[in-house]
């Protein structure tokens, strides 16, 4: 995981409730708990420049005894930017996985339809997967490229699966045994 | 070429498939994928004409496989359909040009043409072994080939292929594929793979994703 | 490993497991029984009254005698359907051997598992051979009218007889399956049969050679000097070369037919030519049959032609002509039976590539076409050989007795072309009894072919 969060995440995490930014930090944290801790300057940077963007606007700046905090809210075109980024399968690159664990994780704490947003990119990669098998380069050595590429495509899409197996073993009933 | 409607099946307790359907045009390589249990097999056997779905219809070549007796089902199968399993389906006592040339014989072909067509299926599909060497002399990918060249050999219209290379490892599967799919690129035939593998899945037109017995999303991958 | 654990291993599973145990102890109990009830015949008159209500087949001495060997003989089918019975379920059963292998079983204490529960099953049959001894005592000694009766009452003689019968059943049962076992190669990861054995291997070549030299030697003396009593030694060398030779015959069937048109044929041929082992036994034990067919034909065949007639005698002759050929029956049925449980057992061990053929297109009818030619392959040039063995044999000696001077094949020409017609006779006969058999046992073999092939076995385990 990068260290800079994508803006769209934190128009994710301030999709059900306004909150702080340092409850935003903390949110993004325990979202990606194996990325590196963000630091707050951050948090507050992409922040500002969403406020800026007019995503996310300041419900109100409270000070009760210590300094002051404020309150970020999302805006409708913030929600709206939300929503569009969420349909959107992530840019299929070689080096893609980043945004994939972003929507992914993004998707499956906020929306109801998470997995629409899985089977998406399910298809992305296999498309993607599919273009990068049907003009395999004659050079061996440039097909080794290819099967890099491929490989992480592949490993991708497995750990696509495996979010799906967990969303659906996670809700109550769908588990009955079915061959 | 093939055409399921609302099929349903169950073995005993268990739902295998419900209100499953499926298109397959000439031509097209579709590949039905889904986590074990999910119902792939079952959906290939039906397709196949291999097992009778408790529900739905199945046209198959333009024939309604529930109006079809046993008898015509399997000669249908044996003239226009090729099916290739994961392992075990080769006949242990025959060598593997007998085994290739089966198809043919059972089908009244003079022995002397049917090993040479044979012969030359083995050949086309880059095996290069003895013959007479028998299905327990071959490595996992050589059996898979042979496997494939015995259900190519009677130049079938539809492909059915259930994990085909399960058992092999990335080249091997990627060799045995390319053989599956030639008859689909050059001559307009339609191949439907069942697996769980995606690095198989990327090599078809569209993707039918089952979950739980039923299609959970199809999407094209063309 | 103490005894009880490996009884403990050795406890059969269900289904085939539980099919070995019924036919080993099964067949053990009747050979058993008929190993005593030779015992009892042989023992007769040498002490004690002799009840004189006995047929004159036991009564008599030399008659005797051949009563005792034929009931002897009667144990060679049941003791095949032993070995046959052995092998049931052996690939489920090589499996749990190779698990207990895995589990650090070293191949020492494999095998004994295998003897104890081959012993075991044996074990069994040879307690239940008692009550098998008095039911064969109700139909042959209760049963037939005075005059007519084969079997003495038991006396507690038999008891002692029994005991010694049962103990070496259980003790040979026990060596029977460690010897089987010891055919099938297994290491802990699973299980590499050997291969079957082609060409002449040097013990196979000894028991041809001792076999043919001992039954002509044999042969020769018995036509000659009329000596039948090394005829047990001939019929031994006899039953040692059919056994050795009847795996090449079976080889042969299955070439013969694997060369010839049609997936069936080749399906039936490679089978047979795979594993011949099984249906040589089977092979063996009908062209033993076929033998005694032959020269029974020939025999009756002079019996009638005869000029001045046996009168009376006629009814004597014909009653032992006629147990003989209820012998004959027992034993080819048991055969047939042995073939079935061997290709019902390979039908079990071959679902997967079975059903794949299924899957293919090819028809139930034509696998059991299959079946059906791989017992007429078989069974049909076996029996027919015997009776031309037996024919042969028949004529030859008839030839010798005919002559005046002793050594002289005087009449022996004459005595082959009158032996043709019965041995031609007899020889359709028991083709036709055989051809008839094989739709029978494929029939009976049907409901299983039907599991087979089974689509459920074409799933991915």
């Amino acid at each position: 995981m990068g260290q800079v969060p994508a803006a769209e995440v934190v128009l994710a995490v301030l999709k059900d409730a306004p909150a702080h930014g340092y409850d935003v930090k903390r949110a993004l944290d325990s979202w990606f708990p194996d990325a590196r801790p963000l630091a707050y300057g951050q948090v507050y940077a992409t922040l500002g420049r969403l406020v800026r963007d007019g995503l996310v606007e300041i419900a109100e700046t409270r000070i009760d005894g210590g300094p002051e905090r404020t309150v970020y809210a999302l805006t409708a075109a913030g929600r709206r930017r939300l929503a569009g980024w969420l349909a959107e399968p992530a840019v299929v690159l070689s080096n893609g996985a980043d945004e994939i664990v972003r929507k992914t994780v993004a998707a499956l704490r906020t929306g109801d339809d998470a997995l629409d947003v899985l089977c998406r990119q399910r298809t992305a990669h296999l498309r993607r997967m599919r273009e990068l098998r049907a003009g395999q380069p004659e050079d061996p050595l440039g097909r080794l490229v290819r099967d890099h590429v491929v490989a992480h495509l592949d490993a991708d899409l497995r750990w696509l699966d495996l979010a799906v197996e967990r969303v659906t073993a996670a809700r109550p009933g769908e588990s009955e045994s079915t061959r | 070429m093939l055409d399921l409607t609302g099929v349903g099946h169950a073995y005993r307790r268990t739902v295998a498939l419900r209100g499953v359907n499926l298109r397959v045009a000439a031509g097209e390589v579709v590949a039905v994928t889904g986590p074990s249990g999910c119902g792939k097999s079952t959906l290939l056997h039906v397709a196949a004409g291999i097992i009778r779905p408790q529900a739905g219809s199945v046209r198959l070549l333009g024939q309604d496989l529930l109006a079809l007796d046993e008898a015509d089902r399997t000669r249908l199968r044996r003239r226009q359909v090729g099916i290739v399993l994961q392992y075990g389906q080769l006949v242990p006592d025959l060598s593997v040009v007998d085994n290739v040339a089966l198809p043919l014989l059972l089908d009244g072909q003079r022995r002397a043409a049917a090993r040479t067509a044979a012969a030359d299926w083995l050949h086309r599909a880059g095996l290069d072994i003895a013959l007479d060497s028998l299905p327990a002399e071959l490595s996992g990918g050589q059996a898979q080939r042979v496997a494939a060249a015995r259900a190519l050999i009677t130049g079938p219209r539809l492909i059915f292929a259930d994990e085909p290379t399960g058992s092999l490892d990335t080249l091997g599967g990627e060799q045995l594929l390319a053989l599956l799919l030639d008859p689909a690129h050059r001559l307009g035939a339609a191949v439907v793979l069942v697996t769980h593998d995606n690095m198989v899945a990327a090599h078809a037109d569209r993707e039918v994703r089952l979950r739980d017995g039923a299609v959970a999303h199809e999407s094209a991958l063309r | 490993m103490r005894l009880t654990t490996a009884a403990l291993l050795a406890r059969p599973a269900a289904g085939a497991g539980t099919r070995r145990f019924v036919l080993v102890a099964g067949a053990t109990a009747g050979a058993a029984a008929l190993l005593i009830a030779a015992g009892r015949l042989s023992m007769l008159g040498h002490r004690g009254p002799v009840d004189t209500r006995l047929a004159p087949y036991v009564l008599e001495g030399g008659l005797r005698a051949g009563t005792v060997l034929g009931a002897v003989l009667l144990t060679v089918p049941l003791l095949a359907l032993v070995v046959q019975a052995l092998r049931v379920g052996s690939l489920a059963r090589d499996r749990r051997m190779a698990g207990l292998r895995l589990a650090g079983a070293i191949p020492r204490e494999v095998r004994a598992v295998a003897a104890v529960e081959a012993g075991g099953a044996a074990g069994a049959g040879a307690i239940m051979a008692a009550p098998a001894y008095l039911i064969l005592w109700v139909l042959l000694g209760v049963l037939p009218p005075a005059g007519s009766k084969l079997l003495p009452a038991p006396t507690p003689a038999d008891l002692l007889l029994w005991l010694v019968v049962a103990v070496a059943a259980a003790l040979s049962g026990a060596l029977a399956g460690a010897v089987v076992h010891s055919r099938a190669l297994v290491d802990p990861l699973g299980v590499r049969r050997r291969a079957a054995v082609q060409g002449l291997r040097p013990a196979v070549l000894g028991r041809v050679v001792v076999g043919t030299v001992v039954s002509a030697v044999g042969l020769g003396y018995v036509g000659v000097r009329n000596g039948f009593t090394v005829l047990p030694i001939v019929l031994l060398a006899a039953l040692v070369l059919a056994f050795a030779l009847a795996p090449w015959l079976v080889v042969a069937a299955g070439r013969r037919l694997a060369a010839g048109s049609g997936a069936q044929r080749l399906l039936a041929g490679r089978r047979l030519a795979a594993d011949p082992s099984s249906a040589g036994r089977v092979a063996a034990v009908l062209v033993v049959c076929g033998s005694a067919l032959g020269v029974e034909a020939v025999l009756i065949d002079n019996l009638l032609s005869v000029p001045y007639g046996l009168g009376g005698t006629l009814g004597f002759y014909f009653t032992g002509y006629g147990l003989a050929a209820v012998g004959v029956l027992v034993a080819a049925a048991v055969a047939v039976l042995t073939l079935l449980v061997g290709t019902g057992d390979h039908l079990l061990d071959a679902r997967r590539p079975l059903a794949s053929l299924a899957a293919l297109g090819v028809e139930e009818s034509t696998l059991a076409q299959v079946l059906r030619r791989q017992v007429t392959a078989v069974a049909i040039p076996a029996v027919v050989c015997g009776v031309v063995i037996g024919g042969l044999t028949a004529a030859v000696l008839a030839g010798w007795n005919d002559g005046a001077t002793p050594g002289r094949v005087r009449a022996g020409g004459h005595a082959l072309v009158a032996a043709a017609l019965p041995t031609a006779a007899a020889a359709v006969l028991a083709a036709a009894a055989m051809w008839l058999a094989a739709r029978f046992a494929a029939r009976l073999l049907r409901p299983r072919l039907r599991e087979a092939i089974d689509p459920e076995n074409l799933r991915v385990a």
